[in-house]
C-alpha cells in the first residue's frame, strides 16, 4: 500500500462567534511524508487537523484533497484517515487485537486476511504477547503503539497524530518517537502529526510547519526551520537566539567585546545570530563575557553572560567544568552556527 | 473526630434499628422497646391487598421509568457530550438542575394545574405519574452519563471509530452503547432507588388504583405501630438494594476509565 497525497487550498476557519481560528492555509504533503504541525495552544494545529479528518468543515471556498479526490464534503467514516489522539481512544471493551481489527471488520475484510494483518501489526508494534489483553492492562507507551497500530491496520495511506506523545512521562517519549516514526515509515503511510514540542517536531518530521495565531509561519525541514528561520517567531520558538551587533571589515567582526573572525561575510554593520550551542566557552582570542548565572543541566550547563557594553548572550558548555557568577569567560562562535534566515541576516533583527 | 463520626452513625442508624426491632415486636405502647417476638406485622402487611398492590404499582412504575429515563438519558447526554459546543452541553446541564433544585411540591402543583384542563385531563393517570417521575429521576441519569463519557472521551473514542470507517449507527451500537452500558446501569440503579421512594411529587399526583408504595405506607401510621415498621422496613431493604447496587456498579465504572 503506498501513502496519500494531501492538499489543502484556502482552508479558512471561522466560527460562529466571528473568531478566526485559521486564517486560509494552502499546504501540500507528500505521499510517504511526515509533516509535521508545530505551535503554541490556540495557534489553529488542531483545528487544521480536524479539517482534513473530516471533523471540522474548512470555511467556504476551502478544499482538502486526499489524491487529488476533492473530501471536503465527506464526512470522517468516509475519508479513509486514520487517527491517533492523545487520549488514545482505544476501545476499553475490546482486547489489543480487538482494537487493531476493528476497522478491518469493519470494512469487511475476510476473516483470515484481518487475522494476518493484525498480527503483522502486532509485529511491527512490538505488542505479540499482549494481543489478548485488555487495553487498559497496558501502559501508556503500549495504549499508543496499539492506537497507531489499530489507525495504519486498514492501510489508508494517511495518518492523523493529535498530540500522541503529549500525555506519556519525558523519558518515555523520546524512546517513542523514533518508534512510531518507524511504524508509519514501515507502513508507507503519509502523516500529519500535530505537537507543541520542539524536540518532537524536530525529530520526527520530514518537514515542518511551525503555526503561529491561525497562519504558517514557516513550512520546511526541520535544519531549515531551526537554523534559517524567517522570523523572530520561529527563531524563539525552538529556544533562545543570541543576537551581537557589531561592525564587519576584510573578515573580521568587533563589537564591544572583542574581535572575531568571520570569514566570507561582507563589510559593514552587522548582527550575528546564533544558537546557544553555537557560541564556543574558552576559545583562545575570543570575545570577552563575565558569568552572570550558571546552570548546572548534567550532560551541559547554561550560561547566561554579560558584555562590557551589556549585552546578553545565552552559552551552553559541556557540564564537567563549573563555572561561576562573576567568572570571565572567552567565547568564539562556530560559523556553521550563524543563524542564516532566508530574508537575509536582517529578517533575525 | 472519630466521635462525631460514632454519634453520626449512631444518629443513622437508631431510627433504622428501631423500625427493625418494632416490626419484629409484638406490643409497643408506653414502653421503651417492644415486648414480644412475632413474624405476625410482616404477615399482615403481605395479606394486606392495598399494600401488595401498591408494592406492584411501584415496582411498575420504577421499572418503567428506568426505561423511559433510559431512552430519552442516552441520546440526551451523547448528543450534549459529544456536540463540540460548550454552550450546548451547559444548557443541558443547567435545564437538568431545575427539578434538582425546585421544591418537589412546586412541581407536584404545577402538574396538578397542568394536567386537570380539558385539554390535557391525564392528572391521576399511570403515564403522568411515571412522567412525573422521569422528570425527576432523569437529571441524575443524565449528569452520570455526562460525567462517565466526558471522562471516557467518548467523543475521540468515537471519531476513532469513525476514522476506521464505522458510520453513525456503527459506531452507536460497536462502541456508545457498550461504553457507556456501565454508566447507564449506575445511572438507572439510582433512578430505580429515587422513584421507589418518592413520596411528595406521587402523593399528589397518582390516581386512587395507582397509589405507589410510599403513598400507602402513610396509611400505615394511623394503625398498629408493629404493622407500620414491617411496612417500612420492607420499602428501606428494597431502597437499601437499589442504593448498593448503585454504588457498587459506580465504582465498577470508574475503574474502567482511563487514567
Amino acid at each position: 500500500m503506498s501513502g496519500k497525497e494531501l492538499r489543502l487550498q484556502g482552508c479558512a476557519k471561522t466560527y460562529p462567534d466571528g473568531t478566526r481560528a485559521l486564517s486560509p492555509v494552502d499546504l501540500r504533503v507528500d505521499a510517504g511524508e511526515i509533516v509535521v504541525l508545530l505551535g503554541p495552544s490556540g495557534c489553529g494545529k488542531t483545528t487544521l487537523l480536524r479539517m482534513v479528518a473530516g471533523l471540522d468543515r474548512p470555511d467556504e471556498g476551502g478544499r482538502v484533497l486526499l489524491d487529488g479526490r476533492d473530501v471536503t464534503a465527506l464526512p470522517i467514516e468516509k475519508r479513509g484517515v486514520g487517527m491517533v489522539f492523545q487520549s488514545y481512544a482505544l476501545f476499553p471493551h475490546m482486547s489489543v487485537a480487538g482494537n487493531i481489527g476493528y476497522g478491518l471488520r469493519v470494512q469487511g475484510w475476510s476473516r483470515k486476511r484481518r487475522d494476518e494483518r493484525v498480527a503483522e501489526l502486532l509485529a511491527t508494534a512490538r505488542l505479540e504477547e499482549f494481543a489478548g489483553r485488555r487495553v487498559d492492562q497496558l501502559s501508556g507507551g503500549q495504549r499508543q503503539r496499539v492506537a497507531l497500530a489499530r489507525a495504519l491496520a486498514p492501510g489508508s495511506g494517511m495518518i492523523l497524530l493529535d498530540e500522541p506523545l503529549t500525555a506519556l512521562d519525558a523519558g518515555l517519549r523520546e524512546g517513542l518517537r523514533a518508534e512510531i516514526a518507524a511504524m508509519i515509515k514501515a507502513q508507507g503511510a503519509t502523516a500529519l502529526y500535530v505537537t507543541h514540542d520542539q524536540a518532537e517536531a524536530l525529530t520526527l518530521g520530514d518537514r515542518l510547519v511551525v503555526m503561529d495565531k491561525g497562519r504558517i509561519a514557516q513550512v520546511g525541514a526541520p535544519r531549515d526551520v531551526y537554523y534559517r528561520p524567517q522570523s523572530d517567531y520561529v527563531a524563539g520558538f525552538f529556544g533562545p537566539v543570541n543576537r551581537l551587533s557589531g561592525r564587519v571589515e576584510h573578515g573580521v567582526f568587533t563589537t564591544a567585546s572583542g574581535t572575531l573572525p568571520v570569514p566570507g561575510r561582507p563589510d559593514g554593520e552587522t548582527v550575528l545570530a546564533f544558537r546557544p550551542e553555537a557560541a564556543i566557552v574558552g576559545q583562545d582570542g575570543g570575545l570577552a563575557f563575565r558569568v552572570t548565572n550558571a546552570l548546572f543541566e548534567g550532560s551541559r550547563q547554561r550560561l547566561d553572560l554579560e558584555g562590557p557594553a551589556g549585552e546578553r548572550l545565552v552559552a551552553h558548555a559541556p557540564g564537567i567544568r563549573p563555572y561561576s557568577p562573576g567568572d570571565t569567560v572567552t567565547i568564539g562562535i562556530d560559523p556553521d552556527g550563524l543563524l542564516a534566515p532566508a530574508g537575509g541576516a536582517d529578517a533575525v533583527n | 473526630m472519630a466521635l462525631v463520626t460514632w454519634a453520626y452513625l449512631v444518629y443513622l442508624a437508631l431510627p433504622i434499628a428501631l423500625l427493625a426491632v418494632g416490626s419484629l415486636g409484638e406490643s409497643w405502647t408506653n414502653t421503651l422497646l417492644p415486648t414480644g417476638f412475632t413474624g405476625q406485622w410482616f404477615r399482615a402487611v403481605l395479606d394486606d391487598p392495598s399494600f401488595v398492590r401498591a408494592f406492584w404499582t411501584s415496582l411498575r412504575v420504577t421499572g418503567t421509568t428506568c426505561v423511559v429515563a433510559a431512552l430519552i438519558g442516552l441520546p440526551l447526554a451523547y448528543a450534549a457530550v459529544t456536540t463540540g459546543r460548550q454552550s450546548a452541553s451547559r444548557v443541558v446541564r443547567l435545564l437538568m438542575l431545575v427539578p434538582v433544585a425546585a421544591p418537589e411540591i412546586t412541581l407536584g402543583f404545577g402538574f396538578i394545574i397542568a394536567f386537570s384542563t380539558a385539554l390535557t385531563p391525564w392528572l391521576g393517570s399511570f403515564s403522568l405519574l411515571v412522567a412525573g417521575h422521569v422528570l425527576l429521576t432523569l437529571p441524575y441519569l443524565v449528569a452520570t452519563l455526562m460525567n462517565d463519557m466526558a471522562a471516557l472521551k467518548l467523543g475521540e473514542m468515537e471519531a476513532a471509530a469513525g476514522s476506521l470507517g464505522a458510520g453513525f449507527w456503527r459506531r452507536f451500537f460497536d462502541i456508545i452503547v457498550p461504553v457507556s452500558a456501565t454508566s447507564l446501569l449506575t445511572g438507572l440503579v439510582t433512578v430505580a432507588a429515587i422513584s421507589i421512594g418518592e413520596f411528595q411529587l406521587s402523593n399528589l399526583i397518582a390516581g386512587f388504583l395507582d397509589r405507589t408504595y410510599p403513598i400507602v405506607l402513610l396509611q400505615a401510621f394511623y394503625g398498629a405501630t408493629g404493622f407500620a415498621c414491617a411496612a417500612t422496613v420492607i420499602l428501606l431493604v428494597l431502597s437499601l438494594l437499589t442504593g448498593t447496587a448503585a454504588a457498587t456498579l459506580s465504582a465498577a465504572t470508574h475503574r474502567e476509565t482511563p487514567a
